[in-house]
C-alpha cells in the first residue's frame, strides 16, 4: 500500500523532471537534472521488484552519461579554424591583426569560444575523430580575389557569421553539407 | 581551469568506497542482485572518478586494452571447460550432482571477468574520449 503511494509520487516527480530537461535552455543543469531523472527511474525499477536493473541503470545514468554530456559540452567551447588562405587575413600578430581574424575573435568572443587558428600544413589531425571537429575553413578564391569561410550548413553558428559578414563585400561565407568536406 | 576544491575533497573521500562497493556487487553476483556487468560499470565510475582529482593524469592505454582482450579469452576458456567434464560448451565445468559450494566457484570467477572486462572497457573508451583533441577541465 504505501509503495504504490511512494511509486505514484515518483512517477509524477519523473514528468515534472522530463518536461523540465526538455525545456531547460542550460546546457550543465540540463545534464543535472539528467542525472536525477537516471536517479528517480531507478528508484522505480527497484519499486517494481527489478533491484538488477535498478543498479545497472544508477551506475550507467547517473554517472557515466553525465559524463560522458559534460566532457562533450566542454569541448564544444573550442572554435576550430584552418587556415588555407597565404597571406596575412588571419594573422593574429600583436599590433597587426588581420581583419579576418579581428571577425574571428569578436565572434568567438559573443559565443564565448576559444578560438584556435591551425594552419595549412599542420600536419595530420591527433586522436580518433579529429577531422570530424573542424569548424570553419578560410580559402583564397584565386579568380575573383574573394575570401571564402565554409562552414558545416548544420551548425547554428553559421547563421551568425553570415550576418557578421553581410556587409564586407570580399568575405563570402559558404555552408557545406555535412560529409562532402574531408577536413 | 581549476576544479572546485570541494568536488576533489569528495571525491578522495569517495573514490575507495565506490571501489569497495563495485568489488562486492561482483564478488556476490551469484547470491544478490547485481553481477559482472553492473560492478564492472561502478569500478569504471570509481577509476573515472580519479579525473576529477588530477585531471593531469594518463593512464596506460594500450595496456589496459591487452589486459581487456586477455579477460575476453579467459571467460571463453573457463566457458570451455565443460567440454573436457561434461562434453558440452557453455555450462558448468562441475558435474551436476556435485556440491552446491564447489559449484558456485564457476559463477565467481566467471563475474570476476567479465566485471574485469566490462570495467577495462569502459575506462578505455573514456580515456580515448577525453584524451582526443586535448582535453582541459
Amino acid at each position: 500500500m504505501n509503495i504504490t503511494i511512494i511509486g505514484n509520487l515518483l512517477q509524477i516527480l519523473l514528468i515534472i523532471i522530463a518536461l523540465t530537461i526538455v525545456l531547460s535552455s542550460d546546457n550543465i543543469k540540463m545534464v543535472i537534472f539528467f542525472s536525477a531523472f537516471s536517479l528517480i527511474t531507478s528508484g522505480l525499477y527497484y519499486f517494481n521488484k527489478a533491484p538488477d536493473v535498478a543498479l545497472a541503470e544508477v551506475a550507467i545514468g547517473s554517472a557515466i552519461m553525465p559524463l560522458i554530456l559534460i566532457i562533450s559540452i566542454s569541448k564544444q567551447r573550442v572554435f576550430m579554424v584552418v587556415n588555407y588562405a597565404d597571406d596575412d587575413f588571419l594573422s593574429s600578430e600583436e599590433g597587426k591583426e588581420g581583419r579576418g581574424y579581428e571577425i574571428l575573435a569578436s565572434f568567438s568572443e559573443y559565443y564565448k569560444l576559444k578560438l584556435e587558428i591551425h594552419p595549412k600544413e599542420d600536419g595530420e589531425p591527433q586522436g580518433l575523430f579529429t577531422n570530424r571537429s573542424v569548424d570553419l575553413l578560410v580559402e583564397k578564391c584565386p579568380s575573383t580575389n574573394k575570401y571564402l569561410l565554409k562552414g558545416k550548413k548544420s551548425s547554428i553558428l553559421m547563421n551568425k557569421l553570415e550576418q557578421m559578414t553581410i556587409d564586407k563585400w570580399d568575405i563570402e561565407v559558404l555552408k557545406i553539407k555535412e560529409g562532402e568536406t574531408d577536413d | 581551469m581549476k576544479n572546485s576544491s570541494i568536488l576533489v575533497c569528495i571525491s578522495r573521500i569517495l573514490f575507495p568506497f565506490i571501489l569497495l562497493f563495485g568489488f562486492y556487487i561482483i564478488i556476490n553476483g551469484h547470491v544478490s542482485p547485481g553481477g559482472g556487468f553492473q560492478g564492472g560499470a561502478i569500478l569504471a565510475t570509481a577509476i573515472l572518478i580519479t579525473y576529477f582529482i588530477d585531471p593531469e593524469r594518463i593512464l596506460n592505454l594500450k595496456f589496459l586494452i591487452n589486459l581487456e582482450k586477455s579477460s575476453f579469452i579467459i571467460i571463453l576458456l573457463i566457458v570451455s571447460l565443460s567440454f573436457l567434464t561434461r562434453g558440452v560448451f557453455f555450462t558448468n565445468f562441475v558435474p551436476i550432482d556435485g556440491e552446491i559450494d564447489i559449484k558456485k566457484i564457476f559463477l565467481i570467477a566467471l563475474n570476476f571477468f567479465i566485471g574485469m572486462k566490462v570495467a577495462l572497457g569502459l575506462v578505455s573508451v573514456f580515456s580515448t574520449f577525453i584524451k582526443e583533441g586535448g582535453y582541459r577541465i
